[in-house]
């Protein structure tokens, strides 16, 4: 009978565990420097939870019918690369030709799989993770994230010379009646109502109107003092892509 | 044995694989080779198997309905869980899922009727290192070696070989300076007698009881109960090859183009490349495959002695030489590694080998 393991297996073993431990260790270390607040599908708000029994699958991802649950890639930090994250801007609001009619769009938002708001529709993506690191969701009492207005890009609000547009696109979207036009003719997000489903995300016509600001504009303008830059400034650092007029945070 | 084995001895030893290089050069002056090149098949339906798991998984990507990838497999909510990373998740959150462990109970189950059968017949990275092979020309073939004496008897023996690498032929003459002039031919025309002058399968002789696999298996779960997150998930070959498919559909579907897209196949073909033997020294995965299977006693391997070629008088080492754990089913040593691939029983020569519901 040989021994239990040679000396030599026992290195090349060793050498194995200690890229694993040494990559798990930089994996955390580079997250806790980072500014990356992700949006997690519903249930996986709790990060430290997600973090430990998500085993990066992609089925959450399959199983989504609203097309907006996307892998993390290595720029999403590489601890959460695979890890699913939520992206409201893959579908655009469409117009009717010659109109200002507006189609409903059918994806690209969160609909908590219940189109019909019943209430007791189960999630897919909740359904299909394995491990339970997305949990059992309730989209009354439990949110996403919450909308929050940006006034940099929302164009209801006189940047650089433009007067208010009196667009009324995510108010008229929001599902919960989140979102009210106020007395200034500015959106408002009422917190409360709020559940992050992210539907004036994706109708958000900022992308189009404010194409102009690009992060030199940002920093030239956060460096000068404006603390609403400075917002934008952080947003794009943390997400990689410039705000829309509303975006969906994840709360901290 | 083969050449892989020949260069493991030289890492462990030099001075031994000098012994063996110059026991080449010597034999190669009464070697000619009669016939070689034949390339070593693979089970048509091992092979049907394996691309239907990695079709069903890829259209699961492209088409979202859910199936999953080899990481999770199923529909809804029932479904198969990679075992190990349901074990580390369940070590990473300190949390018992209950899926998880009625999924590692069945695993255990199933290993005990038929051993590590998903290295062969499910795991998409030994058929994507036959395609590195293929293309980097180092694909093993089937020599057959006809030796006369100047006045002795002949002697023929069959074995399975795969090309040096440049950088083995490196190591090779760096180990036997003495005889570097005659290092390249050794190595690339008469390393079949090399092989052959290891007769009796000591691929297979006595195995410690443990190896490199089992402490990177260690270091995974560690790393995960240490830093909370699976750990291994990152750079696990499996895992790697669906992320790169993932990466690419995104790209294509939404337009999102990150570094994954370059990063994950290049670590891939890292992981397959420089650490050649992947499969046999480092993934975690076989090695927990291979703790619970050692029960395993079904589904063998079976020789047929009075048909193999060994009691014959010739020296064939096919069935040794093509297993891809690098047994010989002529004895039971370590036969619970055994991942029922039916390669040996495949390419014997004599049909001597069978395997049950051949």
């Amino acid at each position: 009978m040989g021994p239990v393991i040679s000396r030599r297996a026992l290195m090349a073993g060793a050498a194995g565990a200690a890229v694993l431990l040494g990559l798990g260790g930089g994996a955390r270390y580079a997250w806790a420097l980072s500014e990356h607040e992700l949006l997690r599908p519903p249930g996986g708000q709790d990060e430290e939870r997600l973090m430990g029994l998500c085993i990066r699958c992609d089925r959450c991802r399959q199983a989504c019918p609203m097309g907006i649950i996307e892998s993390c890639s290595v720029e999403d930090g590489l601890l959460s690369v695979r890890t699913p994250k939520m992206n409201f801007r893959r579908s655009a609001v469409q117009r009717t030709l010659g109109t200002n009619e507006y189609h409903e769009a059918t994806t690209g938002y969160c609909n908590f799989c219940d189109p019909d708001q019943t209430g007791c529709a189960t999630k897919k993506c909740v359904a299909a993770c394995p491990t339970g690191a997305l949990q059992a969701f309730d989209e009354a009492r439990e949110s996403i994230g919450k909308a929050v207005i940006d006034p940099v890009f929302c164009i209801n609000y006189p940047q650089l010379g433009q007067s208010p547009t009196g667009c009324r696109l995510c108010i008229d979207a929001c599902p919960y009646g989140a979102v009210i036009m106020n007395d200034l003719q500015r959106p408002e997000v009422i917190a409360d109502k709020c559940n992050g489903c992210g539907k004036c995300e994706m109708v958000c016509p900022s992308g189009t109107y404010r194409t102009h600001i690009g992060e030199s504009t940002l920093v030239e303008q956060a460096t000068a003092g404006a603390a609403d830059y400075q917002t934008s400034l952080d947003y794009l650092r943390a997400h990689g892509v410039v705000p829309r007029g509303i975006n969906v945070l994840a709360e901290v | 044995m083969n050449t892989e084995a020949v260069l493991d001895n030289e890492l462990d030893d030099p001075s031994a694989a000098c012994a063996e290089a110059d026991h080449a050069v010597l034999s190669a002056e009464a070697t000619e080779i009669a016939a070689d090149g034949k390339a070593v098949r693979r089970p048509l339906v091992r092979r049907i198997v394996l691309a239907a798991i990695f079709v069903a998984a890829v259209t699961g990507i492209v088409l979202g309905h859910g199936l999953g990838t080899l990481s999770s497999f199923g529909w809804e909510n029932v479904a198969a869980i990679c075992p190990l990373g349901a074990l580390e998740s369940m070590l990473a959150s300190k949390l018992l899922i209950p899926q998880a462990v009625a999924f590692l109970l069945i695993v255990i189950a199933a290993s005990l009727l038929l051993g590590k059968v998903f290295c062969s017949w499910a795991c998409p990275v030994p058929p994507l290192r036959r395609i590195f092979d293929a293309v980097a020309r180092k694909a093993p073939t089937i020599q057959i070696v006809r030796s006369k004496e100047a006045d002795g008897p002949s002697a023929t023996s069959l074995s399975v070989v795969r090309p040096l690498s440049r950088r083995e032929l490196r190591a090779l003459e760096k180990a036997c300076p003495p005889s570097s002039s005659s290092v390249d031919s050794a190595a690339g025309a008469s390393t079949p007698s090399a092989c052959a002058s290891c007769a009796s399968g000591c691929a297979s002789a006595s195995r410690p009881a443990l190896d490199s696999r089992h402490v990177v298996l260690g270091g995974s779960l560690l790393s995960a109960a240490i830093f909370g997150f699976p750990v291994f998930c990152l750079v696990c070959p499996i895992g790697l090859t669906f992320a790169a498919i993932i990466a690419l559909v995104q790209l294509f579907g939404t337009q999102t183009l990150s570094w994954g897209l370059v990063l994950f196949p290049l670590l891939l073909i890292l992981e397959l490349t420089v650490l050649r033997k992947w499969c046999s020294r480092f993934c975690p995965m076989g090695a927990l495959m291979s703790l619970i299977s050692k029960p395993n006693r079904a589904f063998r391997p079976k020789v047929d002695e009075s048909k193999c070629l060994r009691s014959h008088g010739v020296d064939c080492q096919i069935c040794s030489g093509v297993c891809p754990e690098g047994l010989d089913p002529h004895t039971d040593a370590a036969m619970h590694e055994c991942s029922k691939c039916r390669d040996c029983a495949v390419n014997c020569p004599a049909n001597a080998i069978t395997l049950p519901m051949h």
